[in-house]
């Protein structure tokens, strides 16, 4: 039962479109814009996750300190915030009224309804992700081999790169993965935060509604079935980085 | 897995290494249950350390190795101090101390040979001279055959020698064994012992073997240090210890 009612929407998905329908959306100016506007701000997202969240994960698996449990808490929260809620959030702390506008504006740097507010809606709701995969996987990490390379003669740093590194690779790829595919899909903050204009922040599951919205069925189908197939295969990489 | 393998592996023992190295850990350490105040000086040859868990034996290591700092005393290889519970602090790859963790600490990822070649690319050692080493260490060893292979297809007994290996290829002035046979099942462990012996016995730098078994300490029998709640009960010969156990404990080991 269960599993037919996930199997059903989605083959419905591929059932309502036909080959040409589908190659011709593909061809569409503003989807293609859409497409490269996906790939480029879940590009620089997971960039951004993986160098600021990489130490955040880090220091959560091995260092204690006060108020860890708060800050581990507060890295999960936009997991479980609503995207909407956090896209308003955005807007108030750094919107052209935002508490922090008169500072950007001082620095000159204008935020929302640009593409940088796609990357900053995006790294909200999907850091969080990453940081958890990474966390647990320094966490997995025998504390005593990094030990072990201290006493012979490698720094932290260096133990960190060659020890710590390469033996929390697999769940470092697997939340870089799933974060990266959770960036591709959101929607919420985004609309709120950065809008929705062609070419500047509409990704393609703000295609998908603005199609959907303008009745261009058949072009809302072809950006699904893109984002359908690009998850599937996500999760295909997931499984087999885990194993 | 026979000791003569070792033997005739490796070449004569170096005349040239120098006088011999002399480790002093004079330690006061709060600990969570007990305070750890020992005051051990160890030469050339093997010293062994028994205990009731929990006594401050691997802490003890751990701080020679560098791994723990003291509160009070003093750490010191030959005139060099180590660690003087007062700022002085030399950290743990910089010590001449090669450390041989519980169950080795083998790094899972790397080959047996990247294992044995570890601290000496830590020391930035160029690539043929370190390939070098490792390659005459891994003979000496008797597991020159394994070098590609990474630690979890290996025995119990040769992932003790790779331990070995890579603790001695740096050419330390002090070795740390953390109980050494301890992961290993009762039917290899008095063969890997006896190999143990053989290599240690080449060695001649001042070695300390943390172990609860008795076994050990007979093999070991020249110097025996005992630990307890944080201090020194007893020291003496494996014999001395046997004749006239100071302690309820000592007296429950030696049955």
């Amino acid at each position: 039962m269960f599993i037919a009612f996930i199997l059903a929407p989605v083959s419905a998905l591929f059932a309502g479109s036909t080959p040409g329908e589908f190659f011709a959306t593909l061809r569409q100016p503003d989807v293609q814009e859409a497409l490269r506007l996906s790939a480029l701000t879940t590009t620089i997202t997971l960039s951004c996750a993986i160098a600021f969240g990489t130490p955040v994960a880090y220091l959560l698996a091995r260092w204690s300190f006060p108020g860890r449990a708060l800050l581990d808490t507060l890295v999960d929260l936009p997991i479980v915030v609503p995207p909407a809620v956090a896209g308003v959030a955005l807007l108030i702390a750094f919107g052209r009224r935002g508490i922090f506008a008169p500072l950007l504006a001082a620095a000159g740097i204008r935020l929302s309804f640009t593409t940088a507010a796609v990357v900053l809606a995006q790294l909200f709701v999907a850091s969080p992700f990453y940081v958890r995969a990474a966390r647990a996987g320094f966490a997995g990490v025998d504390h005593r081999l990094e030990e072990a390379s201290a006493t012979l003669g490698a720094g932290r740093f260096e133990t960190f790169c060659r020890i710590t590194i390469p033996l929390a690779l697999p769940s470092i790829i697997g939340g870089g993965v799933l974060s990266w595919a959770r960036a591709l899909g959101e929607f919420g903050a985004t609309i709120m935060f950065a809008g929705n204009l062609v070419g500047v922040s509409q990704t393609m599951p703000l295609a998908v509604y603005l199609k959907l919205e303008s009745g261009d069925l058949p072009a809302a189908l072809a950006i699904s079935i893109v984002l359908v197939v690009t998850s599937l295969v996500v999760l295909l990489i997931v499984r087999f980085a885990e194993r | 897995m026979d000791s003569s393998r070792i033997d005739s592996a490796r070449p004569a023992p170096d005349e040239a290494r120098g006088p011999d190295h002399v480790l002093r850990a004079q330690v006061v350490k709060r600990l969570r249950d007990i305070t750890l105040d020992v005051d051990v000086r160890c030469a050339a040859g093997v010293t062994v350390i028994v205990g009731p868990s929990g006594a401050g034996k691997t802490t003890l290591l751990r701080i020679i190795a560098g791994l723990e700092e003291i509160d009070r005393g003093c750490v010191a290889l030959d005139e060099r101090v180590l660690d003087d519970g007062d700022g002085q602090f030399v950290r743990p790859g910089k010590r001449d101390i090669a450390y041989v963790l519980q169950e080795y600490a083998l790094f899972p990822h790397l080959s047996v040979a990247d294992n044995v070649g570890y601290g000496l690319a830590a020391r930035r050692y160029p690539r043929s001279k370190r390939e070098r080493l490792v390659a005459g260490e891994l003979a000496r060893f008797g597991i020159a055959d394994t070098a590609n292979v990474k630690p979890d297809k290996l025995s119990g007994g040769q992932r003790q020698r790779v331990a070995l290996a890579r603790a001695l290829v740096l050419d330390p002035r002090a070795l740390l064994l953390d109980e050494p046979l301890a992961a290993l099942d009762v039917q290899t462990r008095s063969a890997v012992r006896n190999e143990l012996h053989a290599i240690v016995a080449q060695v001649p730098i001042p070695t300390l073997l943390v172990t609860h078994d008795q076994a050990d300490a007979r093999a070991f029998p020249e110097r025996i240090i005992v630990l307890e709640g944080g201090c020194i009960t007893q020291t003496g010969t494996c014999a001395e210890l046997f004749a006239a156990p100071a302690t309820p404990f000592v007296e429950e080991f030696v049955k």
